[in-house]
């Protein structure tokens, strides 16, 4: 067991052009801490967990684990495993062999090997299968395989590349639970890549999110998801995201579409308003609130909670901010989504009178995105 | 910790981190490749090295290179031997055999993966079983039907056997089987006829295996020799590979003379692969992974 | 030319297009008439001679006069013909020799050569080119190459301090000196069929290895080697199938001298046919030859199956 470290960790990869894909990445991952890489495809997630497997070489920058430079070894000389996102089973060893590859590898004798993958196997309950061959396991079994054989050296890093992404949605949840219990149980520090933002939140002891190689932020689930320090991060976490609307801020009111809040320190401007579906509510509770009415669009009834998807006055913001554009149009429509609780008795078409509950408004720059204020 | 979203990249400068990075080492497995490449290649090299000897040169030993290239051992050979003739048998009994092979090749194959006939799978079978028949258990009967078809000693003997192979009709079968169905059935719904769905529709995406076909083929028709040898007896009938054994026996000794006429019925060959090497390869690749 | 009603339109394009069809009936006149030109061919240059082979090999056939019936006496003549017991055992031990070394060779390449180099391409080509020369080329070449008095070996091996060698002149060295020729002529196919297999191999097989603690050697060893053992199988067929008919460099090179050193089965059949005009015993031989070649490649198939299933 030990901490994982990232130093200025660039990466560039050859090309015409050649393209750069982490940025001077600084990272710390605690000692039996499951830290989460999240972010659309591209952004470099997959690339900083093979800097840390060894199979890449970081272009400029150190990483560490524990106490030892590894950015120089190849991976069989750190101690680390890896679940691939197509498992990358052996095809022609059984489930025993396949689990049992790592260990003979490091010399673990036949006695010891057998007792290790025995055990394991009752863990994973693979314990039927052990003398299949992997084409004849279905995904989640091949899943559980590929974790058992990066667990089984006992290693001090574990690694996963996007191992539920194979997997159908219902079973996507069961192992995700699985893979979270086995993590707590060994106690093993882990880096988990995904490009599933609820992947994210459920999984992660920490998240951190990226985009085009550079680090967005880096906090708890909560932290991320409650004070995002950047548009992109807003955006990027929550199902259904977050709503972005265009605003100006005019000596220390911001007006967004037919919103008028107060915006106390805010420098006057263009900004981006963003709150999420659950900060909507009814009219009829939000009094004293200040009210936004919403042209009926879509309705999803989903039993706790129903979708209310319409128009409202204003002009949706994009994530990738244009700094040039004039301040937002009056007359313009701009499509948000609301969540509200149980079920509702709205129907498509009508006008939905909402109120928004301000303190859980943010508020973001315009040029660069960052966090102006708001939220908690 | 805050970052803007994105950050302009300046490609140049990144070109210069990359090569920062490599420090530039030689990788050892040059010292392997290298010999190995030579020892594939010297044969060659010496090859050409004595077609432009004299023979005096080539009766010295230990043998050196040629002090000045003898060009004439080209025009001697060229005049001895007929090989524009044996050029030209070549090229045409292969074009027509490569054609002939592609055509009739193609349709029995789809027909044998696609069309629901009587006798679709017993057809395949005996197709299947005479691949597995060595040609030296059918030459003698091969010869006999050719003359009493009276093609002996004619280029007909070399085209008429070799117009389609069960190999052949094997492999575009094989390949026909690996296309899904679907667009054949849309096109077939559309109004299609049967030759109408094949051409337009399913053949245009079989470059590959066509491709393969036609590269296997030429490789054993322009090279065959055993058959030729047998069904060929006049000079000006000869192939290119026929005739330069012929062209062997008479200048057994004369080596200059001798490697020029052999560099003259390769080059159409090399000449070829250099230009074509990824379709050769390609082609020889997946017709073994199809095995 | 816009249709007014295209109903109509598509009406006739039906009955157009599927005018051969209709008229004709079915799909099983549609079939055969598609497998027409193969059938003729298949029939006239591959089934018929097939049978009339076997007709032939009990016939005492000198291929100008007519064929006398003899019954079994050609294959009772080859269980106890010592010249054709010799040319067997020359091309067992040829093949004995030829294929392992073929396959070793080429597999050492293909792993040489898959790799990201500078001048990969050139290596490559070097190694590909022999592919496409005849076998008479090479077999001309190579007698150049082991010329006694005047060849470059022995040049080389004077430099060494060997004696000269008298390679194709050598009833102890002929044989030899085939092997090495056809060896180097088949190199390049198989590697091409090696790297092909090679690269097949997924690269994350490869990385989960590296990450589960093998080095180089014990990735290929362990990992890849394994994965190629489909692809070695179809190799020792195939390579087998072809050396157990070796003729043309033979004919070429040493007309299966020096004293009937290189006399392999395939040109003790051709001289039997064309030299000493018994086309019927050479048939017999030919037959006898086919089983040979079948019993070995189902025996090769049914062993090599079980070896590549349950290797680890």
């Amino acid at each position: 067991m030990a901490t994982v470290t990232l130093e200025g960790v660039r990466k560039v990869f050859p090309g015409k052009p050649p393209a750069l894909a982490l940025e001077g990445l600084d990272l710390q991952i605690g000692d039996g801490e499951m830290l989460i890489l999240v972010g659309p495809s591209g952004c470099g997630k997959t690339t900083a967990l093979r800097c840390v497997a060894g199979l890449e070489k970081p272009t400029s920058g150190r990483v560490l684990i524990g106490e030892r430079e590894v950015q120089e070894l190849p991976p069989r000389k750190r101690d680390v495993a890896m679940v691939f996102q197509n498992y990358a089973l052996y095809p022609h060893l059984t489930v025993y062999k396949n689990l049992a590859f790592g260990l003979r590898e490091h010399r673990v004798s036949r006695d010891e090997t057998d007792r290790r993958v025995r055990a394991m196997a009752a863990m994973l309950g693979l314990e039927p299968l052990l003398d299949r061959r992997p084409a004849q396991l279905s995904g989640g079994q091949s899943q559980r395989v590929a974790m058992g054989r990066a667990l089984v050296r006992e290693p001090q890093v574990f690694l996963l590349d996007e191992p539920l992404s194979n997997l159908d949605a219902k079973l996507r949840g069961q192992m995700r639970a699985e893979i979270l219990q086995l993590q707590r149980r060994m106690g093993v520090t882990s880096l988990y890549v995904t490009h599933d933002q609820s992947e994210a939140m459920t999984l992660g002891d920490r998240i951190a999110v990226l985009n085009g190689g550079v680090l967005q932020q880096l906090g708890t689930p909560e932290e991320v998801f409650r004070n995002p320090v950047n548009l992109f991060v807003a955006a990027f976490m929550g199902t259904p995201s977050m709503n972005l609307l265009r605003g100006e801020v005019t000596g220390g009111e911001l007006r967004a579409g037919d919103l008028a809040l107060p915006a106390p320190g805010v420098p006057d401007g263009c900004v981006v308003l963003g709150f999420r579906p659950e900060a909507l509510l009814p009219a009829r509770e939000a009094a004293g609130l200040p009210q936004i009415e919403m042209t009926v669009d879509l309705v999803e009834e989903l039993g706790n909670e129903t979708l209310v998807y319409g128009e409202v006055a204003g002009e949706v913001a994009k994530v990738e901010i244009d700094a040039t554009l004039p301040p937002p149009l009056p007359g313009s429509r701009a499509r948000i989504c609301a969540r509200l609780r149980g079920f509702t008795d709205v129907r498509r078409g009508e006008t939905l009178p909402l109120g928004l509950r301000s303190e859980l408004v943010h508020v973001f720059e315009v040029e660069s995105g960052a966090a102006l204020g708001g939220g908690h | 910790m805050t970052s803007p979203a994105a950050i302009a990249v300046d490609p140049s400068a990144l070109e210069r981190e990359l090569r920062a990075e490599r420090r530039w080492r030689p990788s050892g497995w040059h010292l392997v490749l290298i010999p190995i490449a030579a020892v594939m290649l010297f044969p060659f090299f010496w090859l050409v090295m004595t077609s432009f000897s004299t023979l005096a040169e080539t009766r010295t030993f230990p043998p050196q290179l040629p002090h000045s290239l003898q060009w004439h051992n080209y025009v001697d050979a060229w005049q001895t031997a007929p090989f524009a003739r044996w050029l030209f048998n070549t090229t045409l009994v292969s074009l027509i055999v490569v054609v002939g092979n592609l055509i009739i090749s193609t349709l029995a194959g789809y027909a044998l993966a696609r069309v629901r006939f009587l006798g679709n799978g017993a057809l395949f079978l005996v197709i299947l079983a005479t691949v597995m028949v060595p040609f030296q258990v059918i030459m003698i009967p091969v010869l006999l039907i050719c003359r009493g078809l009276g093609l002996i000693d004619t280029l007909g003997a070399l085209v008429a056997p070799n117009l389609a192979t069960a190999f052949g009709i094997f492999l575009m079968r094989q390949f026909f089987k690996t296309m899904p169905v679907e667009i054949e059935e849309a096109a077939r719904i559309d109004g299609a006829g049967r030759l109408g769905t094949l051409v337009k529709v399913v053949l245009p995406s079989m470059s590959a295996p066509l491709a393969t076909l036609a590269i296997i083929t030429l490789l054993n028709v322009w090279n065959d020799f055993l058959w030729p040898l047998i069904a060929i007896q006049s000079e000006p009938n000869m192939t290119l590979q026929l005739g330069l054994m012929t062209f062997q026996g008479a200048h057994l000794t004369n080596w200059p003379v001798l490697m020029a006429g052999t560099v003259t019925s390769q080059i159409p060959m090399l000449v070829a692969f250099v230009l074509a090497q990824r379709w050769f390869v390609r082609s020889l690749a997946s017709s073994g992974l199809k095995g | 030319m816009t249709p007014d009603r295209p109903d109509e339109v598509s009406e006739a394009r039906r009955s157009r297009a599927s005018l051969t069809t209709r008229m004709l009936g079915s799909d099983h006149l549609a079939g055969w008439l598609f497998v027409s030109p193969a059938v003729v061919l298949i029939g006239l240059f591959g089934v018929l001679p097939i049978l009339w082979s076997f007709v032939l090999s009990f016939q005492q056939n000198d291929l100008v006069t007519p064929g006398v019936w003899i019954g079994l006496d050609n294959y009772r003549r080859l269980a106890h013909d010592p010249m054709f017991a010799d040319s067997v055992r020359r091309t067992i031990v040829y093949t004995l020799l030829f294929v392992p070394l073929t396959l070793v060779g080429a597999l050492a390449v293909s792993v040489a050569l898959n790799r990201r180099l500078v001048g990969m391409r050139l290596y490559r080509t070097a190694v590909f080119t022999p592919v496409v020369t005849s076998t008479v080329a090479t077999a001309v070449i190579f007698l150049w190459l082991l010329e006694p008095s005047f060849g470059p070996v022995n040049a080389a091996l004077a430099k060494v301090g060997v004696a000269p060698q008298q390679f194709f002149q050598s009833p102890d060295q002929a044989l030899y000196c085939i092997v090495a020729m056809t060896v180097w002529g088949w190199l390049g196919f198989c590697v091409i069929i090696y790297l092909a297999a090679l690269q097949g191999v997924p690269r994350e097989l490869i990385e989960a290895a590296e990450i589960d603690g093998a080095g180089r050697w014990r990735v290929f060893r362990r990992v890849q080697l394994p994965l190629l053992g489909p692809t070695t199988l179809f190799l020792v067929v195939w390579l087998t199938i072809n050396s157990l008919q070796l003729f043309d460099e033979i004919y070429v090179t040493t007309r299966g001298g020096p004293l009937m050193s290189t006399s392999v089965v395939v040109y003790y059949l051709y001289q039997q046919a064309f030299v000493f005009f018994e086309a019927g015993y050479a048939t017999a031989i030919a037959y006898v030859l086919f089983l040979g070649i079948l019993v070995l490649t189902v025996v090769q198939l049914v062993f090599g199956r079980r070896i590549v299933h349950y290797r680890s």
